[in-house]
């Protein structure tokens, strides 16, 4: 398969970014994306909500990292704040940097920014239905990305369209790129929404609970996509899903989050077979499994997420907690490492903390 | 298209399926609606008078039948009078080819004060609805402004004071008549594209394009607009009876257009002082106007059901 150049940035913005990058370069080696308490609030009447609080993590280039927590715990707000995508107002990234490619994204201009967007960083929503636009052919919506970023002609761009289509295993591409949305099933629609993230070979594609308005079937093939596709374009990925399962098939490293927090962090079979903090443990205790017995309850976690308006002092998990003892509801522990359960494992735990009560 | 090859008669032959875009299939419904289907090959007939009825007219506007007036005791011409299908005025001047005349008047008010409503209400809304906050507000706050004043008021009051300037006299005062209907009814257009693109920029697809990179300005112009291009049309459509009719009332009260050219509401008000002896004179003119009228609001209303979404689930 051919693909066109790729062709520059070669705007003054441009330029400012390689000045930026060679200076960066050094101080963050071999990282592809640095995020380091990142904070971002939404202003409500009502006060500050936390979304996302004082969260860090790393991706390495070509790595695929899974963001698992459930809803409201800030794993959406977490990649909008990555790629500036936070509607402003309410919201804010009051704090916090991310150094994507030895650039500080934070302090890029609008313009700056845009220029990443598509261009180093594709997105992949979770509504295939609602992301597309119902009244451009499928092939100009998958043009736009090269079109903008790459300055291809029109047909430069559709032909760079029709590949990249069949590369996301639509049959027929050529024929299909002057179809509309609505003639594609939701199936389909991802795979187009993956085209466009992947048109202008980001260096890191965001998929956000990519497969959660899917049917199961579906969910397999797309998921084999983004995997085989992020192998092929050498692409880092990180997958936001509150599917712990998912995850594990397709990522190597998993960090858990929970109102607002990232709470345990490390390589997918080490959080499976060891966690290190009672939430990714109620979670893996949550999920459906097979080997549940017919007429089973499927396990839940009792209680409700805490109210992220006014964070108290303690550990988040604390109220809903099993193994809560008195210095959980006095004050939040770190993320601290945990080498008994693998290299790089880090938890935010006082009962796994060496010298801990759980076991 | 291209035809395809009556050799390959293979499997792998697919037919292609036609591309029904979302315009095409709002088309198909609207030649469903026969009311909205007469009011279009109307509009359609009005439209052609418009270009082409001052040519084909058998008397030129302002010429006057002198020598059947006289004949007719200076009294104007009834109906079916030879040579003049609907009689003459008191002047002697062809009634028919006056209401032809006028069906160039009321078409051009028709189109030109929607596109001068165009050209202020879609910027105007456009930027109140993306950029919001105070922007939003000041636009908006001068939009309602604009609204709370009484439009036939301004109207008079701009055709009085630019009466007798050039702009007043361009175009046998048609030209005020455009810029001052157009200036009062641009308010509605303003806030429905606002409303648009209030909802619209929420978006996912608007996120997603975001999310690409796509700068503002083509987010608005290649996501946002042709989005909201529905209720436009049908606001459009809509807004050309209302526009005719303002036109007709200022004919009506004599500040419209100049004589000797004539609209359809300066007839009627010529007419109107001989309503008791020679009704026709009102009767025509009214006709006309009420057909033009009735026409482009079904016209309208089948647009609107043809493009709004809540309704395609019925057909």
């Amino acid at each position: 398969m051919t693909r066109p150049e790729l062709v520059e940035i070669s705007t003054r913005e441009g330029a400012r970014l390689a000045a930026q990058l060679a200076d960066d370069a050094d101080r963050h080696d071999r990282r592809l994306l640095h995020v380091q308490d990142l904070s971002t609030y939404f202003f409500t009447p009502g006060g500050a909500v936390h979304a996302v609080d004082e969260v860090s993590f790393d991706l390495d280039y070509g790595e695929t990292l899974g963001l698992v927590g459930e809803s409201g715990s800030g794993k959406t707000v977490t990649a909008l704040s990555i790629a500036r995508l936070v509607a402003e107002p309410p919201g804010r990234i009051v704090s916090g940097e991310v150094i994507f490619d030895g650039i500080d994204l934070l302090r890029l201009s609008r313009e700056e920014m845009r220029l990443v967007r598509g261009r180093k960083i594709g997105f992949v929503f979770q509504d295939p239905m609602t992301s597309l636009n119902p009244t451009l052919t499928v092939g100009r919506q998958i043009g736009e990305s090269a079109r903008t970023h790459l300055g291809l002609s029109r047909a430069a761009a559709a032909r760079h369209a029709a590949d990249l289509l069949g590369t996301v295993g639509i049959p027929r591409a050529r024929d299909r790129l002057g179809d509309y949305p609505h003639q594609f099933s939701g199936g389909m629609r991802q795979r187009v929404m993956i085209a466009i993230a992947l048109a202008c070979q980001p260096m890191l594609l965001i998929a956000d609970e990519p497969t959660t308005a899917l049917d199961v079937t579906i969910q397999a093939q797309i998921m084999e996509l983004l995997r085989s596709l992020s192998r092929e374009f050498r692409t880092a990925v990180i997958l936001i899903t509150h599917d712990l399962g998912l995850a594990a098939g397709m990522c190597q490293r998993v960090s858990v989050m929970y109102a607002g927090r990232i709470v345990e962090s490390g390589v997918v079979d080490d959080i499976f077979e060891r966690p290190r903090m009672p939430y990714t443990a109620a979670l893996l205790d949550s999920r459906a499994r097979l080997d549940i017995e017919p007429g089973g309850r499927l396990r839940t976690i009792e209680g409700l997420p805490p109210d992220l308006l006014d964070p108290a002092a303690e550990c988040r998990f604390a109220p809903r907690c099993p193994h809560r003892r008195g210095i959980c509801l006095e004050r939040e522990p770190d993320m601290t490492p945990r080498p008994s359960a693998g290299d790089g494992h880090t938890a935010r735990c006082w009962g796994t903390e060496p010298g801990g009560w759980i076991p | 298209m291209v035809t395809q090859s009556p050799t390959l008669g293979g499997p792998t032959a697919l037919a292609p399926r036609p591309v029904i875009s979302p315009r095409r299939d709002a088309f198909r419904r609207l030649r469903r609606n026969r009311l909205a289907l007469m009011g279009g090959v109307i509009v359609v007939i009005l439209l052609v008078i418009a270009v082409f009825g001052p040519a084909l007219a058998p008397w030129h506007y302002r010429v006057q039948d002198l020598e059947a007036l006289r004949a007719n005791g200076n009294r104007p011409l009834p109906p079916l009078s030879p040579g003049h299908l609907l009689g003459t005025d008191q002047l002697g001047r062809d009634l028919f080819s006056r209401l032809l005349d006028g069906a160039q008047i009321s078409m051009s008010v028709a189109i030109v004060v929607q596109l001068v409503v165009l050209a202020i209400g879609v910027p105007i809304g456009a930027a109140a609805g993306w950029f919001g906050g105070r922007l939003d507000n000041y636009l908006m706050r001068f939009t309602d402004v604009v609204y709370a004043f009484p439009d036939l008021l301004f109207i008079i009051l701009l055709s009085v004071v630019f009466q007798a300037t050039p702009i007043g006299e361009a175009m046998d005062g048609l030209l005020l008549i455009f810029i001052a209907i157009g200036l009062t009814a641009w308010v509605t257009m303003a806030r429905l594209v606002r409303g648009q693109v209030l909802s619209l920029k929420e978006s996912e697809f608007v996120e997603a394009a975001r999310a690409i990179g796509v700068s503002d300005r083509k987010i608005v112009t290649r996501h946002l607009l042709p989005n909201a291009i529905g209720p436009v049309i049908v606001a459009v459509t809509l807004g050309i009876p209302s526009a005719i009719l303002a036109e007709a009332t200022l004919s009506f009260i004599g500040i419209g257009i100049q004589s000797p050219r004539a609209s359809w509401g300066s007839l009627i008000d010529d007419g109107s002082r001989w309503i008791q002896s020679e009704p026709h004179l009102v009767i025509f003119p009214s006709l006309a106007l009420a057909i033009a009228l009735a026409s482009y609001t079904f016209l309208g209303d089948g647009l609107r059901d043809a493009l709004d979404p809540k309704l395609r689930s019925r057909q």
